[in-house]
Formats: structure tokens, C-alpha cells, sequence
């Protein structure tokens, strides 16, 4: 099962409205939904999410998400849960965690 | 008299062309500031400007969707993989692995559960004190992989599972520092 993934994410202030590229490789074709969630990780370890994503088949990509805020600028610690679902049962399997540093400028 | 009127008249009016002349030339030499900055040939200039190029980190982990351990053995392995790593120079890509059920393996109540062990090749088993390192990848390196080895702790193995399947979730950790 592929996932790909970034590490850091630069995006602008106070815009709810952000694009990006989300997508699930073509490599798990006939196989694997993906969900995507992104959350800021906060001083005490909480977190607070951005958005969530709904399935994303095989060779699809998301190009805009919506925040549940815009932010001020700065710098900010995040997480990007990458979650595949079997397509035959939509069971969810292992995933990925990935830090990311965010930017807002 | 007459003569001496038509001269000052004639002086007059040689003066008052040579004004408008000058004004002229003035209005010329004003308009011709507006060119200023227009490249004369065999002349140069210099400027500045900013030249900026951003890329954001990127990579793509490949990882098994399920790690099953075969009845009989006792033993499973899978391969993670690490490919089109793009982050900064000087930096690491590492990916470290979690049992969401503390490495037990659980059945669908979550009321039995067998412990097992998880290791990189022949490596240590993954616990508190040896950590939870899968992978590590060097900035400028493609890429790289490793073979994931689960077995069923010695003490448990005398357990069946009865018919049921007994399960774990990983979560593979992406980080770059």
C-alpha cells in the first residue's frame, strides 16, 4: 500500500480556503481508499484538526481543502493521518502518521 | 525717425523670437528628461531582483496494509519502503513504527489477546528501551527499504486463537529532521 506525503506545508494567513495536493497513488488501484486528515499538534499535545478528507479513490487528487479556520502567521506543528480503507469491505488497515511543520505566512 | 522705429521694431521682434527659441529649447530639453532612462548604445545599466524557489518536502512510503503471522510458524515478515525523497539538504527521513494495542494481538472484543514482537530484519525487537526505528533515509538518497519481521512471543505460542482472527494496528511515523 503507497502513500504519499509532505513534510512541511507553507500557506497563506487568515485564509480558510487553501490549495494543496492530496492524492492517492494509482499504485493502490483496485484496492485502497485513502482518507486524509490534518490536525495542529498543540504545546500539550492535543489536537486540534484542520480538515478531514472522505475517500479518495486510487489515481484521484484533492487540489483545495477547506480549514475550520484560518490561521495567523506563524509557524505551527501538524500531523497528516493518511488512513486506507480496503475497497472490498472498507476496512481500515496500518497508516500513516506524518509530522508536518506548518508555515503560515 | 522712421528709420530709427522700424530698427527698434525689428530689434523688438528679433528679441522676441530669440525668447521663444529659448523657451523652446527648454521645452525641448524638458520633454527630453522623460527619456532618461532609455539605453543609449555603447551605455549599461544594472538592477536587481529576487529570485525565489520554494518547494515543500515530499516522499512516498510504501507499507504492508495488514502483517499477518502465519498460524503454523508463528513468524510473518513485509518490506517498507521509502521512495521519491525530496527534502532538505542534510536532513533524514525517518519512519519508526506504533502498535495501537501496546504489541498485542487482539481479537474482536478486545477481551484476549496474544503478545508478539515486531523487529527490522534481525534486528531487537521494538519496545520502550530499544525504540521503533523501521527506516532512515539520507537527503539526496532516493530512497531506501527494510524488512519488517513479526513472531509471536515464545510464552504465548502455546495458544490457539480458537476461530477467531486476532489483530493489531500499526501506524507508520513519517518525520524529516
Amino acid at each position: 500500500m503507497t502513500v504519499a506525503g509532505f513534510s512541511a506545508l507553507t500557506i497563506p494567513s487568515e485564509l480558510d480556503t487553501i490549495a494543496i495536493d492530496l492524492y492517492n497513488p494509482i499504485e493502490n488501484n483496485g484496492l485502497y481508499y485513502l482518507t486524509f486528515t490534518f490536525s495542529l499538534i498543540g504545546e500539550d499535545g492535543g489536537k486540534e484538526v484542520l480538515f478531514a478528507t472522505g475517500y479518495v479513490p486510487p489515481g484521484k487528487h484533492i487540489y483545495q481543502v477547506t480549514l475550520s479556520r484560518g490561521l495567523a502567521a506563524g509557524e505551527y506543528k501538524a500531523q497528516l493521518l493518511v488512513q486506507p480503507y480496503r475497497m472490498s469491505d472498507l476496512s481500515p488497515t496500518n497508516n500513516v502518521s506524518a509530522a508536518v511543520a506548518l508555515t503560515v505566512i | 525717425m522712421a528709420k530709427k522705429k522700424l530698427a527698434l521694431t525689428i530689434g523688438l521682434v528679433v528679441l522676441i523670437a530669440a525668447a521663444l527659441t529659448l523657451t523652446l529649447v527648454f521645452t525641448l530639453h524638458v520633454n527630453g528628461t522623460a527619456f532618461a532612462t532609455e539605453l543609449k548604445k555603447g551605455s549599461s545599466e544594472s538592477g536587481t531582483t529576487t529570485v525565489t524557489y520554494t518547494v515543500d518536502d515530499t516522499w512516498t512510503v510504501s507499507i504492508p496494509d495488514s502483517l499477518t503471522i502465519e498460524g503454523t510458524t508463528g513468524e510473518g515478515s513485509d518490506t517498507v519502503t521509502a521512495s521519491g525523497v525530496k527534502i532538505e539538504k542534510d536532513s533524514n527521513l525517518k519512519v519508526t513504527v506504533d502498535s495501537e494495542n501496546n504489541w498485542l494481538l487482539q481479537n474482536e472484543g478486545k477481551d484476549k489477546s496474544i503478545g508478539y514482537e515486531l523487529s527490522v530484519d534481525s534486528g531487537s525487537a521494538f519496545d520502550k528501551q530499544t525504540g521503533n526505528d523501521v527506516l532512515s533515509v539520507a537527503a539526496g538518497s532516493d530512497g531506501g527499504s527494510a524488512n519488517l519481521k513479526a513472531k509471536i512471543k515464545e510464552d504465548d505460542k502455546k495458544y490457539s486463537t480458537g476461530n477467531e482472527a486476532y489483530t493489531d494496528t500499526l501506524t507508520f511515523n513519517v518525520t524529516v529532521a
